[in-house]
């Protein structure tokens, strides 16, 4: 659902502000470095995901000064009130209420409010390592169905086990521990399966729309192409006790999702090694706009987008493209120089010193 | 802060489970007002309980004196077993009415992250009992989570050589949730319908 008004309160820089951006067209948040622009976005994608594409510490999220940040999203919903709300405190348990209630997956509040970010960190995803791409991958897959996010944290936990008891083991196994870490790798094996076999339907269906959204961002020229990998041949299980040996000494699951990749290619050759960075910021762009398109197919209201700074890296062919790729629905974009030629604003918003005020067009 | 025997049982009071400071405040003030006899009550009960309660030294549930409730009953079926996590797992299954059987509590579920392997569980005592009580079958109910799962698999597969059926609740049980707050019903037909394992 687009976002009819968000509350920030004793977050990032804000005391208590409250940000209005147009429903169904493009909001423009502007002001100088240090405003709060990037922050107003980090808000409405921390709702969704419940988590920050800038930082995993609280003590950044939370205002200097302040225990608590509470951030509330009224949602445009054209058939009852609508509110996703979370509870922030500097240390403890989130709370996340959407119409009150508490929530504790993530499909459960994609059903109000679905965000997709671009950001400069973006680029990141192109030239990074595998972290960032996977990441990527079990975000959309945790929006589509609470299922994935289960499987994931199924995933992590076992990955956790396992690696306690290898730390245990002090670099040597005897049989009985031997019995329990057979227990593990079975788990692991038939999660660690499912979690790849998803992952790589999802980079399936991801394929083709990244390609089409890069040929519309950089013209014809070299196709992207995106494959899922997985760290292992075969069987996990027995990839598993292959490397049993190996982990024993190491401490460390060698094998299995998480060290799992997505290959991205540009004219054949390996994007993160081979690409220009212009190049790469064009490929990192069509990944965020084939998610987007993704999850436009799933139905329900689109989601909203959220544009941080992008502009600044692009040169203006690239620029006028991607604003002739903007969709129809709720937009948000942070800028500190003037937009390019093409942008037109249905709302401007100026940011200053952690206020908010509805600015002239 | 407060001084003396006020203070003394605020501490004692905020090392118990799920009762923080601010609980353990308002407990010992309402304490302060009640009679001296319900004060003495009280104290009497906790070290009558913590006197009397012992382990069954057989299955390890909750017992007062050798044996718990459950293995000193005649009419329980002494071939079928049901193994739990945690004694309050016993009152749960007991609601259902479902289990005519006897319990096995293993006190915990594998967890290397807490510092749980199998000898910090009764899984030594539980294969122990197969052979001398002719077990037929072992129903593990342990709790739908990965821990409860993998505890499950651990110990079917030390039970396998020994030609016992052992079975698992079927599904119905929510996953990630504990034994002992699924509703009777849930329960009831998730033993009612319980599968082999394969191990
Ligand atoms: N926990 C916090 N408490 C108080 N202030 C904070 C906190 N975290 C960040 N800030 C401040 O908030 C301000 C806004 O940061 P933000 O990243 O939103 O700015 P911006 O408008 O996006 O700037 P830029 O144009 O440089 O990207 C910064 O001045 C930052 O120092
Ligand atoms: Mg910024
Ligand atoms: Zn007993």
């Amino acid at each position: 659902m687009p976002v009819r008004s968000l509350l920030l309160t004793g977050f990032r820089c804000f005391d208590t502000e409250v940000v209005e951006p147009d429903p169904f067209g493009l909001t423009v948040l502007r002001g100088p470095n240090g405003a709060g622009k990037t922050s107003v976005l980090e808000a409405l994608s921390w709702l969704a995901t419940g988590r920050s594409w800038r930082t995993s510490s609280r003590d950044a999220l939370v205002r200097a000064g302040t225990a608590h940040a509470v951030l509330r999203a009224e949602l445009a919903d054209p058939a009852r009130r609508l509110s996703v709300e979370a509870d922030i405190p500097r240390e403890g348990p989130v709370k996340v209420r959407v119409n009150g209630q508490v929530v504790s997956r993530r499909a459960d509040v994609a059903e109000a409010l679905r965000v997709v970010l671009f950001s400069p960190d973006d680029l990141a995803l192109v030239s990074g390592g595998p972290a960032g791409r996977r990441e990527m991958v079990d975000d959309v897959l945790a929006t589509r169905h609470s299922r994935w996010e289960a499987l994931q944290r199924d995933v992590d936990r076992i990955l956790r086990q396992r690696g306690a008891l290898l730390h245990q083991s002090a670099g040597r196994i005897d049989t009985a521990a031997a019995a329990t870490l057979d227990v593990w790798d079975a788990r692991l094996a038939s999660a660690g399966t499912a979690l790849a076999d998803a992952r790589q339907a999802l980079v399936d269906l991801l394929d083709p729309l990244v390609a089409a959204a890069h040929r519309r961002i950089a013209g014809v020229g070299p196709g992207v192409r995106l494959a899922y990998q997985r760290s292992w041949e075969g069987d996990l299980g027995d990839a598993l006790a292959n490397s049993r040996v190996e982990d024993v000494r190491r401490r460390a699951t060698g094998v299995g999702p998480h060290r799992d990749d997505v290959l991205v290619w540009l004219a054949d050759r390996p994007a993160r090694t081979h690409a220009s960075q212009g190049e790469q910021r064009s490929v990192a762009l069509a990944l965020r706009l084939g998610a987007y398109h993704l999850i436009l197919g799933d139905g329900g209201a689109p989601p909203v987008l959220l544009l941080d700074d992008v502009f600044s890296e692009l040169d203006p062919v690239r620029a006028s493209a991607l604003v002739a790729e903007l969709p129809t629905g709720q937009v948000l974009l942070t800028t500190a120089v003037e937009p390019p030629s093409g942008v037109s604003p249905d709302r401007v918003l100026d940011v200053s010193e952690g206020r908010i005020a509805a600015g002239a067009s | 802060m407060y001084t003396g025997p006020l203070q003394g049982l605020i501490d004692e009071l905020g090392r118990l489970p799920g009762i923080g400071p601010k609980s353990a405040q308002r407990i010992a003030f309402h304490l302060l007002k009640i009679a001296p006899e319900d004060a003495q009550r009280l104290a009497a009960a906790i070290v009558t309980m913590t006197e009397r309660t012992t382990l069954c030294s057989r299955c390890f549930n909750v017992a007062e004196g050798d044996l718990c409730q459950f293995c000193n009953d005649p009419t329980r079926d002494p071939g079928v077993l049901c193994v739990v996590e945690d004694p309050r797992d016993i009152v749960a299954l007991e609601k259902t009415r479902e289990f005519r059987g006897r319990y096995h509590v293993l006190h915990g579920a594998l967890s290397p992250l807490d510092g749980i392997g199998p000898e910090q569980l009764r899984v030594r005592e539980l294969l122990d009992r197969v052979v001398p009580e002719a077990l037929s079958e072992i129903i593990l109910c342990t709790n739908p989570n990965l821990e409860g799962e993998a505890t499950a698999l651990y110990i079917a597969r030390l039970l396998r050589p020994l030609g016992v059926s052992i079975t698992r609740p079927a599904s119905g049980l929510p996953m990630g949730s504990d034994l002992e707050y699924a509703d009777e019903l849930t329960l009831a037909r998730a033993l009612e319908g319980r599968r082999p394992v394969d191990a």
